[in-house]
């Protein structure tokens, strides 16, 4: 019954998907000639920037010492454990939060201002309070990532259509069910946002803490290979954290689609 | 209350609303609303807007409690909306719900009541093929025009066998043309199923068209001024009901009572 659909689809000529990825291809290439031009002049002395070939031969050298690895796990460890502790923290409060139009006008203020706090301006603090651990960085990655998905849900609870609580209501549901089948979805394109933003600040919370603070990870590895004056090392590590954020960024990206699909942003 | 006085209060009455009174801190909305609703029977709410006709409907529904007064349905009072009550209301691009399809959407009443998949679409089906909408099942509700949009809310509301519809200007959304085929709809829906309506409307011509009685509401707070019975019998036709002579009579009585505040 495709004629009963009533909407017109403008298609906009663009250019081919061949061109695009011709395009990208161009760029990358470009960047990685500037690189290996600066390489070749040596800028800033000592081989500080090696050339894309040798950050490759060293990445590829890295990988069977195992050090790597380690690093990265520690660093992915972190994250999804402060992340998850995170987001049932974020989407428990912020569902109760927003229920209440009285906690929701109270807390929103407040909450906006501690999550504006700079995450790294914690680390001191809580090096002093916790020292160097594992749980040094989780414990960050909670106060920072939490912020996101509990303003985002309370959001998506607080604006939860009245018309359609009205209707769940006169379908006989329960506050369980309406909790259920209205609130949930309706405010679940607000929480998927929070996450992908929650799970991108997570990561660099993770690398910026193993940085300053010397805990564990890919950031401490980046760290090291510094001090030991390890460039391609160093770049083929920074390399790997950039590959994680992409990662994380993109596999968020694609569940915050799925989760909103129908929401009028999305659809087409 | 006399202007009931055509309808005795019978057992078998579907709705029985008994001195309702709204009122709020500041002032009172409706006093001393009396009226029954027969099996079968589709009473229009007219009145100016802002009269509290839409309140009415809501603490009708269950979904607002009245200040003082009883609503009974097959002689229960109400405490939300009860069994055997649903509501269609006027924005049905609201009251959907957008992330979930067409068949979702309908079936969601059941759902909400327990009933198994396999039984709650299939009587989904069916009551979408009762409104037109066949094989719409898999869409979402914006993807369809506004029309079609409100009869799958009319479908959701019959999804599970109700006695007696609650609508709130349920065509005040559409155009003109969408608008007489959802009447005739309403009035097919109920000649087939025999539920009885109460349908809040600012038009006086649908309200005459669609009604076995008008109610009219006015004053402040509002009482119903008038019971006019529609004696215009059924079926009803868009053309030749409403170029009728006695049509007219009965539009102007409506709207003689409503100028009069």
């Amino acid at each position: 019954m495709s004629t009963l659909v009533d909407r017109i689809v403008p298609r906009r000529r663009g250019p081919s998907a061949r061109g695009v990825w011709l395009g990208r291809a161009a760029v990358v290439a470009a960047l990685l000639g500037f690189v290996h031009l600066l390489a070749s002049a040596d800028v800033g002395g000592a081989g500080t920037i090696p050339s894309p070939v040798e950050v490759l031969r060293a990445l590829v050298a890295e990988v069977p010492t195992g050090e790597l690895a380690l690093a990265v796990w520690d660093t992915v460890r972190a994250w999804f454990v402060g992340l998850a502790l995170s987001a049932v923290a974020g989407v428990a409060l912020g569902a109760l939060v927003g229920s209440s139009d009285l906690a929701y006008g109270a807390t929103k203020g407040t909450f906006d201002f501690l999550r504006s706090v700079p995450p790294i301006a914690l680390i001191p603090l809580a090096v002093l309070i916790l020292g160097v651990t594992a749980d040094l960085k989780i414990v960050l990655v909670v106060w920072v990532c939490t912020w996101p998905v509990l303003l985002q849900t309370m959001s998506g609870v607080h604006d939860v259509e009245p018309l359609a609580k009205d209707a769940a209501r006169s379908m006989h549901m329960n506050r369980r069910q309406v909790l259920r089948f209205v609130t949930v979805p309706a405010a679940m394109p607000y929480i998927g946002t929070g996450l992908r933003i929650a799970a991108v600040m997570a990561l660099l919370v993770c690398i910026g803490v193993e940085l300053l603070a010397g805990a564990a990870g890919v950031g401490q590895l980046i760290f090291f290979h510094q001090t030991s004056g390890q460039g391609a090392e160093m770049w083929a590590t920074i390399v790997v954290a950039a590959v994680l954020g992409i990662a994380v960024s993109q596999v968020f990206g694609v569940l915050e689609r799925r989760v909103t699909r129908w929401h009028p942003s999305q659809r087409d | 209350m006399a202007a009931d006085a055509s309808y005795p209060a019978e057992a078998t009455a579907v709705l029985a609303v008994d001195s309702l009174r709204m009122t709020y801190p500041t002032k009172t909305v409706l006093a001393d609303i009396s009226f029954e609703v027969r099996p079968a029977e589709i009473v229009c709410l007219v009145g100016p807007s802002g009269i509290g006709k839409t309140t009415l409907l809501r603490c009708l529904g269950g979904l607002q409690i009245a200040t003082t007064g009883s609503v009974r349905t097959h002689g229960s009072a109400l405490g939300g909306t009860p069994r055997h009550m649903s509501v269609v209301f006027q924005d049905y691009s609201r009251s959907l719900l957008p992330w979930m399809r067409v068949g979702a959407n309908v079936a969601l009443p059941l759902r909400a009541a327990g009933v198994g998949r396999s039984e709650r679409t299939r009587r989904a089906e069916q009551v979408l093929g009762e409104v037109g909408l066949e094989g719409t099942s898999d869409m979402y509700p914006w993807q369809l025009s506004g029309g079609m949009q409100q009869r799958v809310a009319i479908a959701r509301a019959l999804v599970d066998n109700p006695r007696v519809l609650l609508m709130d200007e349920p065509f005040a959304s559409v155009d003109a043309q969408t608008r007489f085929e959802l009447e005739d709809l309403t009035l097919r829906i109920r000649a087939e199923t025999g539920v009885a309506a109460v349908l809040v409307t600012h038009d006086i011509d649908e309200a005459v068209y669609l009604g076995d009685r008008v109610l009219v509401l006015s004053g402040a707070p509002a009482t119903i001024a008038r019971s006019v019975d529609v004696d215009l019998g059924q079926p009803r036709d868009q053309l030749s009901t409403r170029a009728g002579h006695r049509f007219g009579e009965l539009r102007s009585e409506v709207l003689r009572e409503i100028r009069r505040y």
